[in-house]
């Protein structure tokens, strides 16, 4: 539980602002921990004793308030619901200067859990949230955190996406898919061969000074900040044997775009998005990969990338 | 072939597109997301068509559009329009 009145977090390094209400016991979900900014020098510059506000270097800032009844009710026509069955989840609606996310308790869907106020231009989110049964605030509880990083992704060179990715010391591969394509299995074998596995499901890729990076991101368990560069992609799929089809054609590009994680209601971030994605096409190798799950695949895997 | 314009028109808002040098890529948006199972790539000519193609249009400035951007015969070009045209509302009204 923390009470400082700003807290500093780094993402996929990007630095984020947290700015708290004072004296309101704070909580960051558990997976949080390893993002908190506690060495100044971790910043990109020194801040010069200016105060968290004043301070221009980061690349997000939220504000924390308490209470949903005390958000100004100054959103206006629903855009966008996103729906488990016929139960919202989030939805979005305009302002006049942005959008606002109403965020729903994901344990309990008839509960409001934050009103979120999103400014594109400012790269600020003011979030009400009430307090919980303990009297403390819960700004970024799940799923605010993964939303807030959606929407940076739309405003920067970087694609939120469903896929492990693995570094071994000399290339960093990634590989991605939906549920029981082999992601973990994949990331479970190069951990078995001595690689770091940045994350086995959820992956930030972005492109810093010219070249694609793999981040991983807060999830629901502890871990320290993993970052490596992307050498290449892979869309595995459970085979009889192993097989290597290289390619950055259409097909395959859209598909690795059908993994990244869209919370959309507008037209601009997807077209954004794709062109993220065409970006790292020209870029990073694209294959479609048959897999047999055990160690071999590694060597195969290597051999494929060097012909 | 007015109609055929008219109903692609209606619905072009319902696509994003991206030109990627060779060829236009277009992607449905349903509900406000992307169905990336439901794109299309266009060539030069039918990029043309599509970016060009106004609500205030038909057959007959539609193909001289054609025509003065590709120095084509008009006969020929009536004819391959409407094939494009029978397959891009194909396309579009699939799902």
């Amino acid at each position: 539980m923390m009470h400082p009145a700003s807290i500093q977090l780094k993402i996929a390094d990007f630095i984020i602002d947290l700015i708290l209400p004072n004296n309101v016991p704070f909580i960051l979900d558990h997976g949080f921990e390893g993002y908190v900014i506690t060495d100044q020098k971790e910043r990109p510059s020194p801040i010069d004793n200016k105060s968290v506000a004043e301070n221009t270097i980061s690349d997000l800032t939220i504000r924390c308030e308490i209470g949903c009844s005390n958000a100004p009710k100054r959103w206006q026509e629903e855009i966008y619901s996103a729906k488990n069955g016929d139960v919202a989840l989030w939805k979005i609606f305009n302002t006049v200067d942005g959008i606002c996310l109403h965020v729903f308790d994901s344990e309990n869907l008839t509960h409001l859990q934050h009103i979120a106020f999103y400014q594109e231009e400012e790269q600020e989110w003011v979030i009400f949230s009430d307090l919980n049964d303990h009297q403390s605030l819960e700004s970024l509880r799940y799923p605010m955190m993964p939303l807030i990083l959606y929407y940076l992704s739309t405003k920067t060179k970087s694609l939120l996406v469903h896929a492990s990715g693995v570094f071994d010391g000399e290339d960093g591969r990634i590989f991605s898919g939906f549920s029981g394509v082999g992601k973990s299995t994949m990331a479970g074998i190069w951990r078995s061969l001595g690689a770091e596995v940045i994350n086995d499901d959820r992956l930030m890729l972005r492109k810093i000074d010219g070249r694609w990076w793999m981040f991983n991101t807060p999830m629901y368990y502890s871990d320290t900040q993993k970052k490596a560069k992307l050498d290449f992609i892979y869309l595995p799929f459970h085979h009889l044997e192993n097989t290597y089809e290289r390619s950055n054609e259409m097909p395959i590009v859209l598909r690795f775009m059908a993994h990244c994680i869209q919370h959309g209601y507008n037209a601009k971030h997807v077209q954004w998005h794709l062109d993220q994605v065409l970006d790292l096409a020209k870029e990073i190798p694209f294959a479609r990969l048959g897999v047999v799950p055990n160690n071999d695949v590694v060597t195969f895997i290597k051999m494929h990338e060097r012909s | 072939m007015n109609e055929l314009i008219t109903s692609i028109c209606a619905k072009k808002h319902q696509f994003v597109c991206r030109n990627t040098g060779d060829e236009l890529i277009l992607i449905r948006l349903e509900n406000n997301v992307a169905d990336f199972n439901q794109y299309l790539t266009l060539n030069e000519v039918g990029a043309f068509i599509w970016e060009n193609l106004e609500p205030t249009d038909d057959e007959t400035t539609l193909i001289e559009k054609i025509c003065a951007e590709f120095e084509a015969n008009e006969t020929e070009v009536r004819e391959d329009l409407l094939t494009f045209l029978k397959k891009l509302i194909d396309h579009i009204e699939a799902k």
